[in-house]
This record gives structure tokens, C-alpha cells and sequence, in this order.
């Protein structure tokens, strides 16, 4: 490998000298010749099966292969296994691990492992191996925290017992979206040739350029149709141009771009769980919290009256919002959960029923005396600021169609486009464009609980429910994933109270975003499950069933 | 000669000393946390771990602390480890610098060159047509971005009429071993072009500026009244003349290439260390980023020195100035 590099490099800086060269006396009028003589991805040959692809769905490489660095959730499936995946109709199932069981007590963990898992090296995946990569990122503890793990066993026959420090529902996460290293091959260069158990192998990364993975022949599960597959590291514009210009199979475009035709490409749209809603601080103005470790200041005298994010939930009209900012593709969402199946249904509204604001409001005490068109309290303007990530379209267009709409029944929202690290910092004291969604009902947990509070970004609201505490926990510590999935709804409304829109609303979900890609016409992307947070990867979760038609 | 060279030596130590402190204050003093832009806009990370995380990018140490942590490592010859790719700034800094040495390189000798052509053809013809058409051709180009202009290169030679790639700097999905040197040309052209575009327009004008200085001179009257022709004019007089500050000019103008190449890298996907130096920058990554920064000043700085020693080899009346 180091060899290869060096002479990589010599030759590289070799053929670059000599490029400076050429280039002048190609534009001193030698020409470069015949056209490109290499086939694109668009012309291929009829004869054959088409077996290679070219993606351009954005920097997919975050985390370069390497769990430690966060390569993780859905874009794993390409390179290595993990003990569980999530099939098409979002349930559990074992990938590396032929089954699972829990415990009577809920706090072991026992996976039977697949005999005929191999590495990409041909060697076998062993229990020793899961071990290992679990103890390391507990270690770690940057990118997953697996800080209620107590123990990790090997057992025999091949099985592995994980043991924790309580009961959690929600382990079945990170159990989805930890690909397991081997630990013979595993340091701090392994990124640079990354051996994984998964459908392909890489066989060159130019960083800032390129992922090229190959067809992995040890895989155990089903052969792919595409051999090789190639990324190209480009963003959106970028990226369409590529498509444009006949370079790439698919790539992924952001709602604005959605109406751009390609020949040969079609679009297509796949519904998600990447929902996109106001989070508003729970409680009063003058206290002082923590936000990602540093303090900051909490409250908000406007938004910590349940009247104003109530008339919110129900006056907003959450198809107008998708219309305006996302030209229609999306989804309506209520509580982060929308159509999953720990999702409460009683949550969904009537709303953009301006009457039903204005009437929460009334009975509340904020009345418009003044009528200059901003409803009053006590001599307060229902009045506060939101913040949006300003580098972030989406975000952007949502909270300007959304302050618009707010003052049809007199709330007036000061919008503020800054940085994630100004947002950090002011966010808990005025509303922010939020974001978030996954395969999985954690986050419900991050951002409603009360012992989430000051903890990383968790629970920005400071929003504290005793009744929805107790809720959330259950779920939490459940032995089940049934009876998780009844605690979660009742966490979002239990016919009396709850954190969803139509309970205290700590944050008021809005939109639920379509994942666009643009693909070539042949190209069947198989039955896709509801897409997780992350555009990039989000297509991964089965690529083994891509195939080719005519 | 020799002393001029020691005291310029002197004073990059310096320059290199305030420009490492000014970025480390700057990113002190900017409002960007490493921290958030590690963990990212959608995490729940515990208060250990991110205690763990100040520890790992040692935000919890006075700033002061920090730079001399790093400047003592600087000293041992070790740039650190970047924070964001977790490997050793010194090799991805090699790797990035030969991609965009090869780019400036060729920008730099073809904007010279054209340059330098354009301007004479433009002030031995003052006045007339060509000399109006060069004129206008530099005006824009000097006050077109260059992002746009990579981005016009782009539309019509790569997607219109596809005979150049969109991006990056080798074929997609061809194994290193297997691109061939034509290939890597292929994707070079376009941003080599933008880069060059551009750089041609300040030389001309001011090559034209100097060389109507010169045709206005007594000696090039004298010339004229003994009958020598304009192309014997240009050879005896306008070349020696003018191409002393033209070479000045160039040399100086590495640190605007720089800044150049920054854009078209970002535009064309093409990985070299305009590219590298935006994302450290983003992401907070002050090792990687004071790095670059180091090197980037290091070879502007070289630049100038070269067009002072040039200078002076080559005309005599300069020696004795330091």
C-alpha cells in the first residue's frame, strides 16, 4: 500500500510537470485529439448487462468508513454489517446476528451470529470482533454513546451477549447503525483501506473526489446487480451538472431543482421521516442553561405561554408552508414520529384554522386592543425572534413562509438567519427552525425529557413535564419494543396532556421533507423504506436489491 | 546582495510568527465552535462525551496555552494532526499541494505569456482596433468574479457541449493505476482556463501602461527619427525595458493566484488546497487551517523574494538597494 503510494506520488508529481507542459503547447494549437475515448455511464452497451453505477447524491463520505469518525446510520449498509438492520417495512431484523433475545429483565442482549459472515479479506466475522468494536466506541463515546452498556460476552456457538446498566428500548438504534470493524485490521489508518463485511468494498477514495467501491464476493447475502459503484463527492448544483452533462445514474436534488429535466433521468421522490419544525422555548425569560457544554441564557416571555405554541400548532397550514418552501414535496408532520409506528395519530389536526388560533389566544388573555394587528397579554406583544440556519435554503424559505402566515392571527416572528453556532447560542431563548427524524423514537426521548435538559442540544425548549418524564422513561426502559411503541404515544398525548402539538407543544412540527434523487429511467431503486434524516445516505438502506431493467 | 537576502529571511520568520498568531485570535474571536461543528446539527451527545470532545480539540485550554502547545510542535517540525480528517496535516497538505501547484503553475505561465503578449500588441498598436479590442477584453475579464466566470467555462464546455468533465480531477469510477495522462489533461483544462482568464488581464494592462511609458521615452524618439522599424523598436528597446517590472508583477501576483485558485477549486470540485483550506475552515479545523495558511504565506512570500532577486540579476542599477 505504501509502496504503491510512494510511487503514486512520483509518478503523479511527475505527470504533473509534464502536464504544465502539454496544456501550453495544447492551446499553441496541437489539438487534444479524439474525444473522450473513455465510455460514460450514459452510452452503455446494449449487449451486455449494466453493471456499474455513478452516484452523485452529495459528500457521502463523512466519517471516511471508519465508525469512530461517524460513519454510521443507513450508510453503512454499503460497506460493513451490523448485528441488526431495519428491513423495508421498518422492523428489526437480524443482519449479522441471525436473531436476537432479550432477556426477562431487559438488561441482556443475546445474538446468535451468522457462520458464513466474512470480511472483505476473506476472513471471518467473530464474536471477538463485535466485542471489540462495541468497546471501542464506548470508549470513544464521541459518535455513539453507549455509556449504559455494562458488559459485552462472548459466548460459545458463535454468540454474543451484550449486557446493560438498565433496561433500553431504544438500543435497537445503535444496534442498526454500528458497522462492526475487525479487530485484527483495525488503528487509526483505517480509513485509508477499510475491510468491512458488507455488499461492497472500497477499492480507492480520493478524498474530496471520489469513492469507488467494488462488489465484496464474501458478502453472505444476495449478489448485487451493480459490481461497482462510484460516488462522485459533489454538491447539489455540481451534482446536477454532472446529470446534466451524462455523467452519473442518480443524483440528489434539493426542491428547487426538482422541476429540472434530464434526459433519459426521471425523478424520483421518496417519502421521509426528515422533518423540519419552530422549536420554542417552554419557560420564562432570566434563567441560564447549557447548550453543547457552554452556558447560555433560557427562556422566552412570549413563547412560554402554551397559548401562543398552541395557536401555532393549529393555525399554521402546514400544506401551504410545503407548497411555498418545498413546491409541494413533502409530507405533513405533527410530532416527529408522523407514520412510523410508534406514532400517536390523535395528534393530527384540523390546522391552518385561523378561527381555532385566534380563539386559543382569546381565552388565554391575548387580545388585539391596540389593533395594530399583534395580539396582546398584560401589555405584552405576542412578539419573538426565530432563528434559522441561514446557509440552509430549506430552512430559510420555511421560517419566512411560516412568520408570514403567524401574523394572519396577530403573532409577530422576528426571523434571524445566522450560523449553527450563533443558533447554539441564542437558541434557547427564542424560537429556531429545528430539525430531526429517524428510524427510531430516541430523539423523541432527547428533545421532551427533562433530564435531557443541558445535555449537548438536547431538549432546547427546557420544556419539563412530569407526566410525559414518566411516559418517555417507560418507553426508554421497556423490555419491549411493542410496549415502547404505546409509551411513546402516550408521551405525545394521553387524552390530557402531552409534548405533540395538540399538548404543550414544546416544539411545533410542520413538514416532513421528500428525499428527490434524479435517475436514470432503467434504474429500479427497489422498495425503499420511509427515509431516515440524511439525503446522502438515506438511499443505502437497500442497495443490494438495485437492478437494471430495460 | 547577500545581506538583502538574510534581513528578507528575517522578516518572513516574523511574518510567519504574526500571521499564525492573528489566525489563531481570529478564530479565537469568531463566534465558530469547533465543538458544534464536530458534533453537527443533529446529535445528543451526553456531558462526558463532550467533555471528551473539548479535551480532544483543547478548547478547554486558554488560547495562549493553545499556541504555544502548537508552535512548540511547529518547531519539532510537526504541523499537528487534523482534527477533521484525523491524520497528519503535513501529508494532506502534500497531497493537496501538488494538485494545486500543477494548476497556479500553468495559470501563472499562460496568463504571464498572454499577458505579456496582449499588452505589447496592445500599446505598439495604441489607439487602433486591436489595441481597442484588448482593452475591453481586460476591462471585463479584470472585473468578472471568477467563480462566474468558472461557472460560464462550465456551463457551455462541460454541459452544453460536453467536451470537458464537470468536476474533479480524474475520470469517475477509473482505478488510480488506470488513468492515463491524457485523462487527468481532461479535467484539468477548465479550471487551469478560469484561472488563466483572469490573470492575462492584469498583466496586459499594465504591460500596455509601461510600454506606452516607454514608446513615449526620448532614446525610443531618437530610434524612431534614426529610421528603426517598429518590430526593431520593440526587440532593442520595449523588450528589455519592460520586461523587468512584468516579471515583477508576475512573481507578486502568486498571493491573488492563491486566492484565485481558492475560487475555481471550489467551482470545479477540483481537489487542491483552495478547497481544503474552505472546509478546515468551516469546520473549525485550526490546525489544518493555520497549516495551509503557513504554507500558502511561505510561497507568496517566496514569489516576492524571487521577483526582487530577479530584479537585481537583471538590472544592474538595482544592486545597491536592499
Amino acid at each position: 500500500m505504501k509502496e504503491n503510494q510512494k510511487k503514486l506520488t512520483n509518478k503523479r508529481a511527475f505527470s504533473y510537470a509534464a502536464l504544465v507542459l502539454s496544456v501550453l503547447l495544447l492551446l499553441a494549437g496541437c489539438s487534444t485529439g479524439s474525444k473522450q475515448s473513455d465510455p460514460s455511464p450514459g452510452a452503455q452497451n446494449t449487449s451486455k448487462v449494466k453493471d456499474d453505477l455513478v452516484l452523485a447524491v452529495g459528500i457521502m463520505d463523512g466519517g471516511q468508513f471508519d465508525p469512530k469518525k461517524g460513519w454510521g446510520m443507513t450508510q453503512i449498509r454499503l460497506t460493513h454489517s451490523s448485528l441488526l438492520a431495519i428491513d423495508s417495512d421498518l422492523n428489526f431484523i437480524g443482519d449479522l446476528a441471525k436473531s436476537y433475545t432479550i432477556s426477562e429483565d431487559a438488561l441482556t442482549w443475546t445474538f446468535p451470529l451468522r457462520e458464513e459472515a466474512k470480511f472483505s479479506n476473506g476472513e471471518q466475522v467473530t464474536p471477538e470482533d463485535v466485542k471489540y468494536t462495541y468497546e471501542m466506541l464506548k470508549e470513544d463515546g464521541i459518535k455513539f454513546d453507549l455509556s449504559f452498556v455494562k458488559s459485552i460476552d462472548v459466548l460459545e456457538n458463535n454468540t454474543i451477549a451484550i449486557t446493560l446498566n438498565e433496561p433500553r428500548s431504544t438500543f435497537v438504534s445503535q444496534l442498526t447503525e454500528i458497522g462492526i470493524v475487525p479487530k485484527a485490521h483495525y488503528d487509526e489508518h483505517y480509513s485509508e483501506n477499510p475491510v468491512g463485511s458488507g455488499p461492497y468494498k472500497v477499492v480507492q477514495y480520493n478524498e474530496g473526489q471520489q469513492v469507488i467501491m467494488e462488489y465484496n464476493t464474501y458478502w453472505y447475502g444476495k449478489e448485487p446487480q451493480f459490481k461497482k459503484l462510484t460516488f462522485l463527492l459533489l454538491e447539489e448544483d455540481a451534482a446536477l451538472a454532472a446529470a446534466k452533462a451524462g455523467e452519473a445514474d442518480i443524483v440528489y436534488v434539493p426542491p428547487t431543482f426538482a422541476e429540472q429535466k434530464v434526459e433519459g433521468m426521471t425523478l424520483r421522490s421518496y417519502e421521509s421521516i426528515d422533518s423540519r419544525g419552530i422549536m420554542l422555548p417552554a419557560v420564562p425569560s432570566g434563567g441560564k442553561g447549557l447548550t453543547n457544554g457552554k452556558e447560555v441564557e433560557t427562556g422566552n416571555d412570549v413563547t412560554s405561554d402554551l397559548a401562543i405554541r398552541q395557536a401555532l400548532n393549529v393555525g399554521l397550514d402546514r400544506q401551504k408552508l410545503l407548497d411555498v418552501a418545498l413546491d409541494g414535496h413533502g409530507k405533513k408532520a405533527y410530532s416527529l414520529a408522523d407514520g412510523l409506528p410508534w406514532f400517536n395519530e390523535k395528534t393530527v389536526i384540523e390546522d391552518g384554522n385561523i378561527e381555532a388560533a385566534t380563539k386559543i389566544l382569546a381565552d388565554s388573555g391575548w387580545v388585539d386592543t391596540n389593533k395594530d394587528g399583534i395580539v396582546e397579554k398584560d401589555g405584552r406583544k405576542a412578539e419573538f425572534d426565530m432563528y434559522f440556519s441561514s446557509s440552509d435554503q430549506l430552512r430559510s424559505d420555511l421560517s419566512l413562509a411560516a412568520a408570514d402566515q403567524a401574523s394572519a392571527f396577530g403573532i409577530k416572528i422576528n426571523l434571524i438567519g445566522v450560523t449553527w453556532d450563533e443558533i447554539y447560542l441564542k437558541g434557547k431563548t427564542a424560537a429556531v427552525a429545528w430539525g430531526g427524524g429517524r428510524h427510531h423514537p430516541y430523539q423523541l426521548y432527547t428533545m421532551n425529557a427533562s433530564d435531557q435538559i443541558d445535555k449537548g442540544i438536547g431538549n432546547m425548549s427546557n420544556y419539563h413535564n412530569p407526566k410525559v418524564d414518566e411516559y418517555l422513561h417507560q418507553a426508554l426502559t421497556s423490555s419491549s419494543l411493542e410496549e415502547a411503541n404505546k409509551y411513546w404515544k402516550l408521551a405525545q398525548w394521553d387524552g390530557e396532556t402531552g409534548f405533540s402539538g395538540i399538548g404543550d407543544a414544546p416544539i411545533v412540527w410542520l413538514v416532513r421533507v421528500d428525499h428527490l434523487y434524479l435517475a436514470n429511467e432503467k434504474l429500479d431503486l427497489g422498495k425503499q423504506p420511509i427515509h431516515s434524516h440524511g439525503h446522502e445516505w438515506a438511499l443505502f438502506g437497500n442497495v443490494t436489491e438495485w437492478t437494471w431493467g430495460k | 546582495m547577500a545581506k538583502s537576502i538574510v534581513i528578507r529571511l528575517i522578516r518572513v520568520v516574523t511574518l510567519l510568527i504574526g500571521l499564525s498568531i492573528l489566525t489563531f485570535s481570529l478564530i479565537h474571536l469568531s463566534p465558530m465552535d469547533p465543538v458544534n461543528a464536530y458534533i453537527g446539527g443533529d446529535s445528543s451527545a451526553s456531558p462526558e462525551q463532550i467533555e471528551k470532545i473539548k479535551q480532544y480539540w483543547g478548547v478547554d485550554k486558554s488560547p495562549v496555552e493553545q499556541y504555544l502547545a502548537w508552535a512548540k510542535a511547529l518547531l519539532q517540525g510537526n504541523f499537528g494532526i487534523s482534527k477533521l480528517y484525523r491524520s497528519p496535516v503535513i501529508d494532506i497538505i502534500q497531497s493537496r499541494f501538488l494538485t494545486s501547484l500543477a494548476l497556479m503553475g500553468t495559470a501563472w505561465i499562460l496568463s504571464g505569456v498572454i499577458g505579456y503578449v496582449l499588452g505589447m500588441t496592445a500599446a505598439m498598436n495604441r489607439g487602433k482596433w486591436m489595441d481597442k479590442l484588448i482593452k475591453w477584453y481586460s476591462y471585463t475579464l479584470v472585473s468578472t468574479p471568477i467563480f462566474w466566470m468558472g461557472l460560464i467555462l462550465l456551463i457551455v464546455f462541460a454541459v452544453w457541449l460536453k467536451w470537458f468533465p464537470v468536476g474533479l480531477a480524474m475520470p469517475a469510477g477509473v482505478m488510480e493505476s488506470d488513468v492515463r495522462f491524457i485523462d487527468r489533461i481532461h479535467h484539468f483544462v477548465l479550471p487551469a482556463l478560469t484561472l488563466s482568464i483572469l490573470g492575462v488581464a492584469n498583466v496586459a494592462m499594465h504591460t500596455r501602461e509601461k510600454m506606452i511609458d516607454i514608446l513615449n521615452t526620448e532614446y525610443v524618439i531618437f530610434a524612431r527619427a534614426r529610421g528603426e522599424s517598429k518590430w526593431q523598436i520593440f526587440k532593442n528597446h520595449g523588450v528589455r525595458n519592460s520586461i523587468i517590472p512584468a516579471i515583477s508583477l508576475q512573481f507578486a501576483y502568486f498571493g491573488e493566484l492563491f486566492g484565485g485558485s481558492m475560487l475555481a477549486e471550489q467551482v470545479f470540485a477540483y481537489p487542491g488546497l483552495g478547497s481544503t483550506l474552505t472546509t478546515a475552515g468551516l469546520k473549525g479545523d485550526l490546525p489544518l487551517m493555520v497549516g495551509i495558511i503557513l504554507i500558502s504565506s511561505l510561497f507568496v512570500f517566496a514569489g516576492n523574494l524571487i521577483a526582487d532577486i530577479l530584479n537585481k540579476v537583471v538590472d544592474p542599477r538595482m544592486k545597491g538597494e536592499a
